[in-house]
């Protein structure tokens, strides 16, 4: 059995429990008068028979997944990036946050050379910025640039 | 004969040269917006709602439905693209769509949508002028058990697009109905899961959840194999379907057309159900079902047209009945309120300009959506051509700009971040997300359903089966449900028999 099927459904079948007991902290109600926390808390109830089931079920069947291709590294990077970006949008601002995270994906991730990767951040984060902003009318946060930009 | 006359009637009024052109912004507007995800239709239709206060009554509502249906095509172009839904219908066209653009085959998937679009909606149409009051009359008795039966075995069907077992299915749609319990209670208003966030008390958006289990997991489980995603830009083929795509369509079409239409009637449905139930049913007639989710062209063409021809289908009772069956039909029926108009059984009498200068506007709606599209798919795969590299940040700027747009709140950028990483994470233990993101949308309704269908029948669950359009959908539920249990049961039989008969030969 492969070790990530075998993990996530115990992470499945603790979000089912836990799903269950914090429906029991809502109104419960009868069959006759269902309240709040009735459909939750089947619904947990499922959600963890069915992780447990997958679990056995999967028990024994062969690992014919290759992680050989994987590149994990990759994934915490582009992660990272979105992480940073949706903490930072507001913060910071859409102008410069884009900015960023553009230039974090090309350069951390995908390793395009530091001219076109500063190039095409640029460009990409303002052409958006004048697209969404001054022709869509979408308020996007300035950030620190507020003093600047509009 | 009145039929005939009705129909002149609605096409001298629309066919005016500043209808046509409403009819033409409509489309071009739709189009261009449902491109950007998370701008579905009800934000367009929102957006653009107090424009057409000043024009006339047939113009207005001819331009918003032309909205309706431009975003409907528009949202299927970034479905096929680069696996971003632009709205719930066309997540089911992810499936297929993108992974005949990964396999160079995103033109004849992009012309297949736009030529199927065009004739469910032109069969739809014509569905509407001959079925609408009958038909009205027949969902206008559907009560709340019904309901209930009917989303289970949308769920139950659903679960059959699971690319992996029927167990992760089932789980997937239990995450959605989950994440659909969350927010305040639909029946007493009570906030559940909300942790005492106000973000959370009005439920979690579909937009940034949409956008994160398919656009932000798709751009983290490229970047971990990149090799696949240079074969994706690396090859292409023709622009429109091949003459094998049209022998491979043309069934599909027409029964997503006519599933698409009578599933898109009833409130709750509409084109979401529809697009669903037309991709199980195709995958069900197909002689070669191990080719769904691969790169079928049926998986494209059925979905596509049964979402569209549900448009024509959701009119139904809007028009005959005034009830709203989705948000943008309740937009819809804001618009004619507004101008005076109260759609119901009396629309026909009292405004049969309106009426039928509506109906014949949609006709001419799709026309303009094919003439629209299909000189467009060259641009649009010229998207395809971009290095993965650079096309990767910008799907996570658009996902961004589009999870932010819809309440210009950072709750819902923190929602689709949180959601792409658990998508991807599902996508590692081998989880379809799209079940879950089915389950999601019809999850309220179904509780709802359920405890009213309860509360009716004293807690008797007996309502369930005595209605005979309730029971015959949860019988159909079941036999679906107990069908890879009895497979299960019968392999074990046999490896059991197998083992028995080894035994014997080597005593």
């Amino acid at each position: 059995m492969e070790l990530k099927n075998r993990w996530s459904s115990l992470v499945l079948f603790a979000l089912g429990v836990g799903v269950c007991l914090l429906s029991l902290r809502l109104p419960f109600g009868t069959l006759r008068q269902p309240r709040e926390g009735f459909m939750p808390f089947f619904l947990g109830l499922l959600l963890a028979g069915l992780s447990l089931a997958d679990f056995l079920f999967a028990q024994g069947k062969k690992n014919n997944h290759s992680e050989a291709k994987n590149n994990y590294r990759r994934v915490w990077l582009a992660g990272g990036a979105m992480a940073f970006y949706a903490l930072l949008f507001s913060f910071v601002g859409y102008l410069l946050a884009t900015f960023g995270v553009i230039l974090w994906i090309l350069r951390l991730v995908y390793r395009v050379r530091w001219g076109t990767a500063l190039l095409f951040s640029t460009g990409a984060a303002g052409l958006s910025f004048i697209l969404f902003v001054y022709a869509l009318n979408v308020p996007l946060p300035p950030g620190i640039l507020k003093g600047l930009i509009r | 004969m009145d039929l005939f006359h009705n129909l002149i009637l609605g096409f001298s009024i629309s066919f005016t040269p500043q209808n046509l052109l409403y009819c033409f912004l409509g489309t071009l507007i739709g189009t261009a917006v449902g491109v950007l995800p998370g701008l579905g239709p009800v934000a367009s239709i929102a957006l653009l709602l107090p424009v057409t206060f000043k024009m006339d009554m047939a113009s207005a509502i001819i331009m918003l439905s032309g909205i309706y249906y431009g975003t409907m095509y528009g949202g299927s172009i970034t479905s096929i693209l680069v696996n971003i839904p632009g709205e719930a219908a066309s997540i089911v066209t992810c499936l297929d769509g993108y992974q005949m653009a990964r396999q160079g085959r995103g033109g004849p998937a992009l012309g297949i949508a736009a030529f199927g679009s065009f004739i469910a909606g032109t069969i739809g149409v014509i569905l509407l002028m001959c079925l609408a009051p009958p038909l009205a009359s027949i969902a206008v008795n559907f009560g709340a058990p019904e309901y209930f039966s009917m989303m289970l075995l949308g769920l139950t069907l659903v679960t059959y697009l699971s690319r992996q077992s029927m167990i992760k299915g089932l789980i997937a749609a239990i995450l959605g109905l989950t994440l659909g319990v969350i927010g305040l209670d639909p029946i007493t208003a009570f906030p559940r899961f909300t942790f005492g966030s106000i973000n959370l008390q009005d439920g979690l958006n579909l937009a940034p959840l949409a956008m994160g289990l398919f656009g932000l997991a798709e751009v983290l489980s490229s970047v971990q194999n990149p090799e696949e995603k240079l074969t994706f830009v690396n090859k292409r083929s023709s622009l429109l379907p091949t003459r094998q795509d049209w022998r491979d369509s043309r069934w599909p079409i027409l029964r997503g057309t006519f599933l698409g239409f009578f599933l898109g009637i009833p409130p709750g449905g509409g084109g979401v159900i529809a697009s669903f139930a037309s991709y199980i049913v195709e995958r069900r007639f197909s002689r070669q079902p191990e080719k769904f989710g691969k790169g079928a062209i049926e998986g494209v063409a059925g979905p596509e047209s049964a979402n569209n021809s549900a448009v024509a289908g959701a009119y139904i009772p809007l028009l005959t009945l005034g009830l709203p069956t989705n948000a943008v039909m309740a937009l819809l029926l804001g618009s004619l309120m507004i101008h005076g108009v109260q759609p119901g059984p009396l629309m026909y009498q009292e405004h049969a300009a309106v009426f039928w200068g509506v109906i014949t506007s949609m006709y001419i709606g799709n026309v303009m959506l094919l003439i629209l599209n299909i000189p467009l798919i060259a641009l649009f795969i010229s998207i395809l051509r971009i290095p993965y590299s650079y096309l990767a940040p910008l799907i996570v700027v658009f996902c961004y700009v589009g999870a932010f747009s819809i309440n210009n709140n950072i709750a819902d950028v923190l929602v689709m971040t949180f959601f792409g990483f658990a998508g991807y994470f599902l996508r590692r233990c081998g989880i379809d997300t799209a079940p879950l993101l089915l389950a999601f949308v019809l999850g309220p309704v179904m509780e709802t359903s359920l405890r009213q269908s309860l509360t009716v029948s004293n807690g008797s669950g007996m309502i369930f089966l005595t209605r005979p359009v309730s029971a015959a959908f949860l019988i159909l539920a079941v036999v679906l449900l107990s069908k890879p249990v009895y497979h299960l049961v019968m392999k074990y039989r046999k490896n059991m028999q197998t083992l028995l008969l080894r035994k014997r030969a080597n005593s």
